[in-house]
């Protein structure tokens, strides 16, 4: 990761990571950010939204470098045409499992793009990307009637 | 033979008599401090009803000016007690006052999120966690000195 991109990288990194990853989680878009309102006009898939992270503290050493801890917020979204409650619940639970297993999830290899540049073959560790807790899944109760089940759970990156 | 006497058993009984109002204490004090940053985050410039002036954060029509109806939405309700101590409080917005308190916080398809509840959580936590630590260790040092 850059140091000076470093928030857009995690995410960036993150992403990758995620969209290296087999079945199921190809039949899910994963994007990056919010999803837009135009995102919604072609709504096929159950969408899978990285937000960006945010700091929450910082790891001083003396004479060492400043790490960072990230949170980082991941949702996801579906509608009665996309699988509904059912598949929100495949989807969480296939995060959970990831981030159980953090030998595979540590070792596990993907191409990554900074700028212009793609570097295969890396990995969460090679990346300085540590993923130390998750919290969640946290039901959204949508307030409007909507067909559509939500979801949130939010990550804590170490760098 | 030198006899000892184990005095264990009595700080432990010290100690966890004496800790209860501490942590009542630190519950009360972060709840107010997260209370008052979700506030804070809501809480925008407010402009007179009659004045031309539109400032950046004002909105446009129709909705002219923020009302902080939802920073005042925001309860905090003692959750857990113990005796006369507070072990758990929640923080919420009441949906009596501001029904759409939900939206605000984690959007719709239209409206972007804005987390005045996550937020201040998740920019506070390691603060807090480490006060906790710190105040809770004085407190077992102090009470753990010999009887």
């Amino acid at each position: 990761m850059r140091d000076a991109y470093i928030i857009d990288d995690i995410q960036n990194v993150i992403l990758s990571y995620f969209k290296s990853l087999s079945a199921p989680w190809t039949s899910w878009e994963l994007i990056a950010d919010y999803p837009a309102a135009e995102r919604f006009e072609v709504f096929t898939k159950p969408i899978i939204y990285f937000c960006a992270p945010t700091i929450e503290s910082k790891n001083r050493q003396y004479g060492g470098k400043i790490g960072y801890n990230f949170n980082m917020i991941i949702g996801v979204w579906t509608d009665i045409v996309t699988g509904g409650p059912g598949e929100l619940n495949v989807i969480n639970s296939n995060f959970l499992s990831v981030f159980a297993d953090s030998k595979t999830m540590n070792t596990g290899t993907f191409p990554v793009t900074f700028g212009a540049t793609t570097y295969a073959n890396q990995t969460l560790v090679l990346q300085g990307v540590k993923i130390t807790n998750v919290d969640g899944p946290r039901e959204i109760q949508m307030n409007t009637d909507l067909k559509e089940w939500r979801s949130e759970l939010t990550i804590q990156i170490k760098t | 033979m030198k006899k000892t006497i184990n005095t264990f058993p009595q700080k432990c009984a010290k100690i966890n008599k004496n800790l209860l109002p501490v942590i009542s204490e630190l519950v009360l004090y972060w709840t107010d401090h997260i209370n008052k940053e979700a506030a804070k985050n809501l809480s925008g410039p407010h402009y007179g009803k009659d004045t031309n002036y539109r400032g950046p954060m004002t909105g446009q029509m129709p909705i002219p000016r923020i009302t902080s109806m939802l920073a005042q939405s925001l309860t905090v309700q003692k959750v857990l007690k113990n005796g006369p101590y507070i072990t758990l409080t929640a923080i919420f917005p009441d949906k009596r006052r501001a029904p759409y308190a939900g939206i605000v916080h984690d959007g719709t398809r239209y409206i972007r999120p804005r987390r005045f509840l996550q937020d201040p959580i998740s920019e506070w936590k390691h603060a807090i966690l480490f006060n906790w630590e710190q105040k809770i260790l004085q407190k077992i040092r102090e009470d753990g000195q010999a009887i």
